[in-house]
């Protein structure tokens, strides 16, 4: 199996978001995503995952250096000002199968 | 049950590890909601779908006019932006389902009859206010940024209005209540009816540890907020009696529309407001909403408005 060198994309963010941001990664380009969800502190706050509100998702992402600059680029300007986000990436190996990033 | 919530409360300020665990919470929500849109649905199949439409028109009017007049209030008395007034607005014009569940179990402890369908005027005032409270942010959004015209999403809009989880849940709770009618309600009398009280006490044990986490917020509210979320409450609870005695409701009714009119949404507008006015702050709202409005109405509100309703009832 093939080793393919490819960006991925780890964004937390509040669980509302989830839709929004698979879609604009979708539209960006990337083949898939993962998402969980997943709970914790930051500067806005316990998000203690209790109620709607309070909840938090873990979206993944594996694409390609261009998309994942146009995924990025795109999620800080229309979240960042305004909603509790983490966001970081990390270069790994992906095993490639039957499709590449 | 206010005992429950009173136990969530102090567990939760004493820092005690107790929680519902998250399924079973949502769990609870959706059985709470499916039970009152049934309820309301077998009473409806026995009263007519007509004796609705003046008291389901007067509920959506008011669901309308509270947050038109509560924004300017924020604004001008509360030195709120635009967009938190908006989305508070919004908040104290929609519902909360578990305020009024607590105050159907308080009429039927008092065995004070009330109009069967005022269980499908909480699924009609639930969205009115949401919409309102985006269009009211979207108009300042505009009148921030003179040259952008606001941009409302509102496929995301409606979708969120009617078929949000708690207005699915009771509209789908009421068209099955109309259809399966008496014999449904017999057949399931057991599991939507007998068990309420319990499981809405469950509900409010957890609601309580909510609060208490919410009570470290309300410093950063402040004043205003703190004797808006009570005051408000009050005016509105007594147009929402006033409102019910027009509309011709009985006595409970009227008390429930009152509680309608008082309480404040923490499900559905909460959610809705944070995608749709993203600049809005939602833990002033939340903690107005969670941390005043909620345990003011539980406990004082609830027998305040019977009160009201009594008074006017002469009774």
């Amino acid at each position: 199996m093939e080793k393919q060198s490819v960006i991925l994309i780890t964004i937390i963010a509040e669980s509302i978001l989830e839709e929004q941001l698979c879609k604009l990664a979708l539209e960006a380009g990337a083949s898939g995503y993962t998402i969980s969800e997943c709970s914790g502190c930051g500067k806005k706050g316990i998000r203690s995952g209790m109620m709607d509100m309070d909840k938090n998702v873990r979206v993944e992402i594996l694409a390609r250096q261009e998309i994942a600059e146009i995924i990025l680029s795109n999620v800080e300007q229309r979240f960042s000002p305004n909603y509790a986000l983490t966001l970081f990436t990390q270069t790994v190996n992906a095993l490639v199968h039957e499709h590449s990033y | 049950m206010v005992l429950c919530y009173v136990l969530g409360l102090i567990a939760g300020r004493l820092g005690s590890d107790l929680r519902i665990p998250n399924q079973l919470y949502e769990s609870i929500t959706i059985y709470l909601l499916l039970a009152i849109g049934f309820k309301g649905g077998v009473e409806i199949a026995q009263t007519g779908l007509a004796s609705l439409l003046l008291p389901g028109l007067f509920s959506v009017t008011l669901g309308i006019m509270i947050p038109l007049y509560v924004y300017p209030l924020l604004r001008r008395l509360g030195r709120l932006s635009r967009a938190d007034s908006a989305s508070i607005a919004a908040h104290y014009g929609s519902v909360s389902a578990v305020t009024f569940a607590a105050a159907l179990t308080m009429l039927e402890t008092l065995h004070i009859p009330y109009n069967g369908f005022m269980n499908a005027l909480l699924a009609l005032m639930e969205s009115p206010a949401i919409i309102v409270g985006v269009i009211l942010a979207g108009r300042a959004q505009t009148l921030e940024n003179k040259s952008e015209t606001a941009a409302i999403d509102w496929r995301f809009l409606l979708r969120e209005a009617l078929l949000s989880k708690s207005v699915l849940l009771l509209l789908g709770g009421l068209a099955i209540g109309v259809l399966s009618g008496e014999n449904g309600m017999k057949a399931t009398q057991a599991f939507f009816v007998a068990p309420f009280k319990g499981v809405l006490s469950l509900f409010l044990l957890e609601l309580g540890i909510s609060t208490a986490e919410r009570l470290n917020d309300l410093r950063r509210a402040g004043v205003f907020l703190t004797a808006f979320g009570i005051i408000l409450p009050i005016f509105n609870g007594a147009l929402g009696v006033g409102t019910g005695w027009l509309a011709g409701l009985n006595l409970g009714g009227a008390t429930l529309l009152g509680v309608l009119a008082a309480s404040a949404s923490y499900i559905a507008a909460p959610a809705a407001m944070r995608v749709a006015v993203p600049s809005a702050n939602p833990s002033l709202s939340l903690t107005a909403v969670l941390g005043v409005t909620f345990p003011f109405n539980i406990t004082l509100g609830l027998p305040l408005y019977l009160g009201m309703a009594r008074w006017l009832y002469g009774v």
